[in-house]
């Protein structure tokens, strides 16, 4: 029955392949860390109680009370376990970004050019995102 | 108090739990990621079930109900949106249910201006986004009510874009039982209104499935079963690029976003179970009810009318 249906393209294939390893790292990532966090394991940079005095804040304010970094500063405070709870996230948000490198590879070897430079720039636009040349970090 | 209770009371306004400090205090914090685990386990089968994306159900129930503050609501709305979306991607790709060829485009255009979204939507006031935010949800309920899929929108002369990158194909129907041959058209005007719900998801932390979907199936012809899985990896691409922005600002707090994504993760796989014996109208109907409550009380928050 399967050899009735119509193909799928191999880049999507691919695409399918990577996004579903990083994906389910960066699941079992997020829940890790915050296993750590919430178990109380490993100390973190704001005490879970202290918490509820900063969640209500808007986030600039949030960051200056209590003394928090932004942009990618959680990587140097990442062995404390609310900071550690960034890895899974930041992972999880380069999932697309690894995911549309594979692809741009596959377009390239085929000469799709046209499609091959819409992936490129998309890598671009993700790639500035994440780094907070775009307004992002403080 | 006992999590439960506290999970029972948060969906009632009159608690007083919206960003007041006191009241929050008082509260341990362990009830808060039990109460969202529980909240958004639930908006997941519901969200399933009614056709929606969890995000646009989670921003203004809990920015509405819960205590914290609309950013980092925002920013749990759009990884939220971007674990579900990155979760469902491989089946569909693999199935040929998603068009990797007609989300290139989409996407780039989405992408930009998700991030623009996102800058203006942490730059402006908190009550002039929940404002704005309870006049969008007002109105995707009326799109909800007055949109209505076509499965075959039928086939049209392709554009000129569409041609040039290819954006056409077949995909195996298996409720059809047959191949669906599909072209898209309308690509410029389609570009137009992906860069409108951009803006929108970065600035509002919500999914856009709601606007994905009826913009490939009615504006540019796509079937809808392609529609809906496609609009999966479109999400998966506009909310990464907004995404960044709120961890840049620092607008993502892992107590929120964790038990809502791990909640609404295993509620959509509920619920998708539920999906073929549940009564989808009514439930659909209730989504309606609940967006329509949610919309109001954001509106009526953001206006200072009901703090």
């Amino acid at each position: 029955m399967d050899l009735k249906r119509p193909p799928v393209p191999e880049e999507q294939l691919r695409y399918a392949d990577w996004l579903d390893a990083g994906t389910k790292i960066g699941l079992a990532l997020l829940v890790a860390t915050f296993a750590v966090y919430a178990s109380g394991l490993v100390p973190p940079q704001i005490p879970l109680s202290e918490l509820p005095r900063f969640w209500a804040l808007p986030v600039n304010r949030y960051l200056a009370s209590a003394g928090l970094p932004s942009g990618w500063g959680w990587l140097k405070l990442a062995g404390r376990a609310d900071m550690m709870n960034f890895i899974g996230i930041a992972f999880l948000s380069m999932v697309t970004i690894a995911c549309y490198a594979r692809l741009a590879v596959t377009l390239l070897r085929r000469g799709d050019t046209a499609c091959a430079l819409i992936v490129l720039a998309e890598i671009g636009v993700l790639a500035i995102a994440a780094s907070g040349l775009a307004g992002g970090a403080h | 108090m006992p999590p439960i209770f506290a999970a029972l009371c948060l969906i009632v306004p009159d608690m007083a739990f919206a960003a007041d400090v006191p009241v929050v205090a008082a509260t341990p914090w362990w009830v808060w990621p039990i109460a969202l685990f529980t909240v958004t386990f639930l908006l997941g089968v519901v969200a399933v079930l009614g056709g929606v994306g969890g995000g646009v159900l989670f921003v203004p129930i809990v920015s509405g109900f819960f205590p914290f503050h609309l950013d980092f609501v925002r920013g749990a709305g759009l990884l939220l949106a971007l674990c579900g979306a990155l979760a469902a991607g491989p089946s569909l790709l693999r199935s040929g249910m998603a068009s990797v060829r007609l989300a290139l485009p989409l996407a780039l255009v989405g992408s930009i201006t998700s991030i623009f979204g996102a800058l203006l939507g942490l730059a402006l006031p908190a009550n002039v986004v929940q404002t704005a935010l309870g006049a969008v949800i007002l109105a995707i309920v009326i799109l909800m009510l007055r949109t209505k899929g076509r499965d075959a929108p039928g086939t049209s002369s392709p554009d000129a874009i569409a041609t040039a990158l290819q954006m056409h194909g077949v995909y195996h129907d298996p409720a059809l039982g047959r191949d669906i041959e599909w072209q898209a058209r309308n690509t410029l005007a389609g570009l137009g209104t992906f860069a409108v719900i951009g803006l929108l998801a970065g600035m509002f932390g919500l999914g856009a499935g709601w606007a994905n979907v009826p913009a490939l199936n009615l504006l540019m012809g796509v079937p809808l079963k392609l529609a809906a899985g496609t609009s999966s990896f479109l999400l998966s691409v506009i909310d990464t690029s907004a995404a960044w922005i709120y961890l840049n600002h620092g607008a993502m707090l892992p107590l929120l976003v964790v038990p809502s994504c791990v909640g609404i993760m295993l509620g959509a796989r509920i619920g998708a179970r539920l999906l073929r014996v549940a009564p989808t109208q009514i439930v659909r109907r209730t989504v309606i009810v609940l967006l329509v409550f949610a919309g109001t009380r954001a509106l009526l928050k953001g206006l200072g009318l009901w703090t």
